[in-house]
């Protein structure tokens, strides 16, 4: 009998503690638990982008709970959508049917995301993108929950736009294109913003994915008169490079552009001194200096941050801006507010526009010197002391 | 016209880089009716040979110290060597087993080989799944003609390219070794009876051709600036293609099947508006054209019936 009182103790101690671990107030009485939901791919073939991702979306809230500024007690409920639209879906609604989750960051791929914004149209919770570049996640339906803080397509190739006709006044462009999705994306985000900023567009040809020679198109762009100042190419590295190697072979001293599907080294390093002169809308420039690398190195994540770590920390820090405005309760309010907001991070200035697609998200323009990526600004022809050819 | 110029020197260079290939299907089909299936993929194993030696002498920081037409002649050698010794290799414990089955066998053992090969590379070779970048070998020397640039060392190949298919030729139907193969296509009992070690005719025969593949990648890698692990499957196909278009066990077919290939793909991509990605739809269409209206290509004799 004894035996049993003692065990009916232990137990009811047990309980007990549950119910204080469970209730996080009992441990910061006055601050409130705000849930900030977090979904990507932490497993399959995007493993990498995404825990980068999450990383960063963490630091974000160890940050502002260290701070302690508001009355609030964060804290980052993290998700896999292992890179597949049902699984997204299912994260979705886990997230969304938790009350205390107020906003969420997420995905990396666009086939998930276009799979998920319903789910937090459904439920009214804002959903912000830190990866995922189709344009159709947030222009197709406009869902006034949904916002996107790195930018897709048609925002690079407006900035493309900007920069070479705007600031270079390069009006005479061909079109090279890969037939992937990516490819067909930039082709149908290349064709309206360079048109649109008054540029002529002299011949457009598409190619498949896995050409090694390209040669045929080259000279036949070689034949145009007048001869276009641009040869612009929507793909990837390794046809880029390609390109651009049998460009030099042909002697044509067109300037060669492209958007952030050439930013990678191995374009440098394929094409070697063909690539110099190459001029790029390239993503967002975080360098090892930035207050980010040095919080996110101290930390001390196992995993590299990657391309994605930075907008996952602009978009939880974001987001907690936005609450700090209006509060967490009020979704409908939270929503509107984040669409509205003008927020200086990391990325610069964050602005959505009436789709909720950031205006800029960071990008930088690039050229390639010396078999390097270097900003434009910190680069000789940005100096000045060389000159960009096409002219 | 300097456009037109351009685009025929392309569809040459290309239809080389074709012909190199076909003239190998032609030589194991015609002297001993195989189809070596995984031989793009030894043309493969030839460009990565290589990038590997090319490599070693960055290595060992030679490259600079010795001259580079010498580095170039190492590295053909040395491909020449390695490459014929795998190839031989290969027929020993791959295809021999199976000469006495039906063709068949050597066909699914030869696309499984292949297979062996590619993914190997990819596992094997560090970052093998990426373009790898092809050293320049040859000396980048181009003259100008008004709006035209020659390059010297598209020129080279060419011209190699020319002499191997050359020299294949004369030593098939101008040496007693190439007789011997012959005889051996036409009746290996009988030629056994004559005296011929048919075990060793075939490894020479499958040592020559791997050779072939071997340079062949090299200059493949050396005009297209990158090779990948799976450059052999469709070289391999295009170059069997080239083969059955022009007849399938002949010298001359298979360099005229390369050429119509060549010039088929090159010219629509330069002159069918949006052809470019299809170009290989065209010249595929083109095979099966000749495969239902004319399957013993345009210089053969019998149709390969036995495929």
């Amino acid at each position: 009998m004894k035996k049993f009182e003692s065990l009916l103790i232990v137990v009811l101690l047990i309980l007990v503690g549950l119910l204080f671990i469970d209730s996080p107030t009992v441990f910061s009485a006055e601050k409130k638990l705000v849930k900030i939901g977090f979904i990507g791919p932490l497993t399959g073939p995007n493993a990498a982008v995404g825990l980068g991702a999450r990383n960063g979306g963490d630091l974000a809230i160890r940050q502002a709970n260290e701070k302690g500024e508001l009355p609030y007690k964060f804290e980052l409920v993290v998700l896999d959508d292992a890179s597949d639209p049902t699984t997204g879906v299912a994260a979705a609604t886990k997230l969304c049917t938790d009350p205390l989750v107020a906003a969420a960051t997420t995905h990396f791929n666009s086939p998930v995301g276009l799979a998920t914004i319903h789910v937090f149209h459904r439920y009214g919770v804002p959903q912000m993108f830190w990866g995922g570049i189709h344009p159709d996640i947030t222009n197709k339906y406009n869902y006034p929950e949904v916002t996107r803080i790195c930018p897709n397509t048609l925002v690079e190739h407006n900035n493309l736009a900007i920069f070479v006709i705007g600031k270079l006044g390069y009006k005479d462009w061909s079109i090279i294109y890969d037939m992937s999705s990516y490819g067909k994306n930039c082709l149908d985000a290349v064709k309206p913003a360079v048109t649109k900023a008054g540029a002529r567009i002299f011949s457009e040809d598409g190619i498949a994915v896995g050409t090694v020679d390209f040669r045929p198109i080259l000279s036949k762009i070689k034949a145009i008169k007048p001869a276009p100042q641009v040869i612009y190419f929507g793909g990837v590295v390794t046809e880029a490079s390609l390109i651009k190697i049998q460009m030099n072979e042909l002697g044509m001293k067109n300037l060669y552009t492209g958007v952030t599907g050439l930013d990678s080294e191995t374009f440098n390093a394929t094409a070697k001194e063909a690539a110099e002169g190459t001029l790029i809308i390239g993503k967002a420039h975080i360098g090892e200096s930035s207050p980010f690398v040095k919080a996110y190195k101290a930390a001390g994540y196992k995993e590299y941050y990657e391309a994605t770590g930075p907008y996952a920390y602009e978009s939880v820090n974001l987001i907690i801006d936005a609450i700090k405005k209006v509060g967490p309760e009020d979704k409908k309010k939270l929503a509107k507010t984040i669409r509205e907001m003008e927020y200086r991070g990391i990325l610069g200035i964050t602005q959505f526009d009436e789709f909720g697609q950031t205006l800029s998200g960071g990008l930088t323009v690039k050229v390639s010197q010396d078999k390097k990526w270097l900003l434009w600004e910190d680069s000789e022809y940005g100096k000045g002391k060389r000159s960009i050819p096409g002219k | 016209m300097t456009q037109f110029i351009e685009q025929i020197m392309f569809a040459l260079m290309l239809s080389s880089t074709y012909a190199l290939i076909s003239v190998g299907f032609t030589l194991f089909f015609g002297a001993i009716n195989i189809v070596h299936f995984s031989h793009g993929d030894v043309a493969m194993l030839g460009a990565f040979s290589g990038i590997i030696i090319y490599g070693l002498f960055g290595f060992t920081g030679l490259i600079g110290n010795v001259p580079s037409w010498l580095v170039t002649m190492i590295i053909f050698l040395a491909t020449f060597i390695l490459i014929g010794f795998l190839g031989t290799f290969f027929e020993r414990t791959v295809i021999k087993p199976f000469r006495k089955s039906p063709l068949l066998m050597v066909l699914v053992t030869t696309i499984a080989l292949g297979i062996v090969i590619r993914e190997s590379v990819r596992l094997f070779y560090p970052q093998g799944s990426n373009p790898q970048v092809f050293p320049k070998i040859l000396p980048q020397m181009n003259f100008e003609a008004g709006n035209l640039i020659f390059r010297f060392d598209h020129l080279l190949i060419f011209l190699i390219s020319i002499l191997l298919i050359s020299f294949m030729f004369l030593f098939i139907n101008r040496t007693k070794t190439g007789l011997a193969i012959r005889a051996i296509s036409q009746d290996i009992e009988a030629a056994n009876l004559m005296g011929i070690n048919s075990d060793i005719i075939i490894a020479i025969t499958f040592f020559i051709g791997s050779i072939l593949a071997g340079l062949a990648g090299i200059l493949i890698g050396s005009y297209q600036t990158v090779v990948r692990f799976d450059i052999g499957l469709m070289g391999g196909i295009k170059g069997f293609s080239a083969a059955v278009v022009g007849g399938l066990g002949n010298f001359y077919g298979a360099i005229v099947g390369s050429l119509v290939l060549g010039f088929i793909e090159s010219l629509t991509s330069a002159y069918i508006p949006g052809g470019a990605p299809y170009k290989d739809v065209f010249a595929f269409i083109i095979v099966i054209f000749f495969l239902v209206f004319k399957p013993s290509g345009i210089l053969g004799r019998m149709a390969p019936i036995k495929i």
